[in-house]
């Protein structure tokens, strides 16, 4: 038998993530049509010491995001204006989609909501979620007799 | 799940859900085109930008940054090689273009040679 490292996070994540995969499965023909991104891409990394949740937000300003931590659920918002662009301007090719954009993810109860952390570079948001002190691994050494 | 049949759109038909090519915003005004082009994380030493013939061409990596020990929670957000190219028109001036890195979104600006540009024609 294998052993499994115990996640506590997963389960209360993955039921998220099936969430997402079902809006997924169903968005993904509405934005094959149209081209347009209909929601808001993320990753959720674990690591050793933090979760870390990566957005993708091309375009859009550190003041056009905001971060709200309500009970343990994480939302991440934000609005992609079109403003810089003037009305007399020709459009040749309208791929990108501009407006509001909101994800919301349910956080493990393991995270330490004090020394949450995040950083815009490069149209990446990553928020750190640090792990509470007793939920990281732990190595414990077993002597034998 | 039932999915709609649809008539592939040769527009999208390159489009690996995986690996899919940067979203782009092309749009002119009387002195200059802009290329607007979606490459969240992308860096600037990853990204490069040429005019081969007639066209415009942009390739690069979005390389993920993730290590051996982490674990893939919810990956949604796409990495790997993307290419665009886009043609010029013969009114863009090969040889005055500027390209600058804005907040994850490439921004390429042709300005267009002198005779294209709109003059007002003064009445005698």
């Amino acid at each position: 038998m294998s052993l499994v490292r115990w996640r506590p996070a997963r389960n209360i994540l993955s039921i998220q993530d099936e969430i997402n995969r079902m809006f997924g499965d169903f968005l993904g023909d509405v934005r094959g049509e149209d081209g347009a991104m209909m929601s808001l891409p993320l990753d959720i990394i674990e690591k050793n010491d933090k979760f870390v949740v990566a957005a993708d937000l091309p375009g859009l300003k550190k003041e056009d995001i905001r971060i709200t931590l309500q009970n343990n659920l994480l939302t991440i918002s934000g609005t992609k204006s079109k403003k810089s662009e003037s009305k007399d301007d020709a459009h040749y090719m309208m791929e990108r989609s501009f407006g509001s954009l909101c994800r919301t993810v349910n956080l493990p109860p393991s995270i330490d909501h004090s020394g949450i952390e995040a950083e815009f570079v490069d149209g990446v948001l990553s928020v750190m979620l640090p792990k509470k002190e007793d939920a990281k691994p732990k190595e414990i050494r077993v002597g034998i007799k | 799940m039932i999915r709609f049949n649809l008539m592939p759109n040769p527009a999208l038909a390159n489009r690996n859900p995986r690996a899919p090519q940067p979203r782009v915003d092309v749009f002119e005004n009387d002195t200059e085109f802009n290329l607007k082009i979606e490459i969240p994380g992308a860096l600037k030493d990853d990204v490069k930008i040429w005019v081969e013939n007639d066209l415009l061409i942009v390739s690069g990596e979005k390389k993920r940054n993730i290590s051996e020990d982490d674990q893939a929670i919810i990956s949604e957000r796409n990495f790997g090689r993307f290419q665009r190219s886009f043609r010029l028109p013969d009114n863009a001036d090969r040889n005055n273009i500027e390209a600058e890195l804005q907040n994850g979104v490439l921004v390429i600006v042709l300005k267009k040679s002198a005779e294209s540009k709109p003059k007002d024609i003064s009445i005698k």
